[in-house]
């Protein structure tokens, strides 16, 4: 069972106001989601991952490990639903070569890695198939 | 019937600084207006790690209280974002946690809540119909299966019978 909390640190206003932005972004985008709006999604969770990204760069500048840990899984995780998983798959390499990561995170990270993966083959095998019109 | 606490849902996004809980009050709203045709309801507030002690929550609104007629999502979606809500009312006045941040994917779990040090999780879940204890058992199974070894709570809200259950996971809360 888990036991440990994290600490959180003590993180500037700026950061704090973002996390309140990126509430609302992520409600707007499942939202968007949910009536099928899919690149007006996409846009709300590029702007969560400029977030997330600036999260983990604080964090990781605060000695804050497992926090800048959770803000670049985030970050990544917000690249591959604005479908963008080769940005997503970059960003994972990153993480995975960090020392940092537990044995669970390593593993859930793999796990991902390869969905991942197979998603975005397929999508480079239809991309470059016959099927798709070319003007 | 006896009333233990009683919040206003105009009071809920106050309580949560860090969060845009204001969003779902309108959620809130709708669903808790299936139960009533007052300006009212009294949910009862289990906590799995007290077994035999419950609050008896009422929960007001008025006219300034957002809402729809149509909810602007499936329904599924509207129950869930609902239970945000009432989340958000429960750990404030039961517990020292507040919302701190979404989690995007990879927690197992819907916020990241805190104390002013450290962070947990919480994981939220509603329902209209069925099993609030099992529920309640297949919350806690997915929050304890993050791979960020964190504590957390697992809040269910029934809908349908206006239960909550809050439970606490991991070391002393």
């Amino acid at each position: 069972m888990a036991m440990n909390s994290l600490l959180q640190g003590n993180p500037p206003a700026h950061l704090l106001e973002l996390e309140r932005k990126k509430s609302s972004l992520l409600f707007e985008a499942q939202l968007l989601k949910g009536q099928q709006q899919y690149a007006k999604a996409a846009d709300k969770f590029v702007q969560v991952a400029d977030i997330e990204r600036q999260w983990a760069e604080w964090a990781e500048k605060e000695g804050l490990n497992q926090l800048t840990i959770i803000h670049r899984y985030s970050e990544l995780s917000c690249w591959a639903q604005a479908g963008n998983p080769y940005q997503a798959l970059r960003l994972i390499d990153h993480l995975l070569a960090s020392a940092q990561l537990s044995p669970e995170q390593r593993a859930d990270l793999e796990e991902y890695q390869a969905s991942l993966h197979y998603q975005f083959m397929h999508w480079m095998g239809e991309w470059s198939s016959a099927s798709v019109p070319v003007h | 019937m006896d009333i233990d606490d009683s919040i206003s849902l105009n009071e809920i996004a106050a309580l949560h600084p860090l969060v845009e809980v204001g969003l779902f009050i309108p959620f809130v709203h709708y669903r808790l207006r299936e139960l009533t045709d007052g300006d009212k309801v009294v949910l009862t507030v289990s906590f799995d790690n007290f077994p035999f002690y419950t609050r008896k929550l009422e929960i007001t609104w008025d006219e300034e209280t957002p809402t729809f007629r149509y909810p602007p999502i499936q329904s599924s979606v509207v129950t869930e974002w609902a239970a945000y809500g009432i989340a958000a009312a429960v750990l404030a006045l039961y517990t020292d946690f507040r919302f701190s941040r979404v989690s995007v994917r990879g927690e197992r779990f819907d916020y990241w809540v805190t104390d002013g040090v450290n962070l947990c999780g919480l994981e939220v879940s509603g329902m209209l119909h069925g099993s609030l204890t099992a529920r309640t058992q297949a919350k806690q199974q997915q929050l304890l299966a993050n791979p960020f070894i964190a504590n957390g709570y697992v809040c269910v809200v029934h809908f349908g019978e206006a239960l909550v259950q809050l439970a606490w996971y991991g070391g002393e809360s």
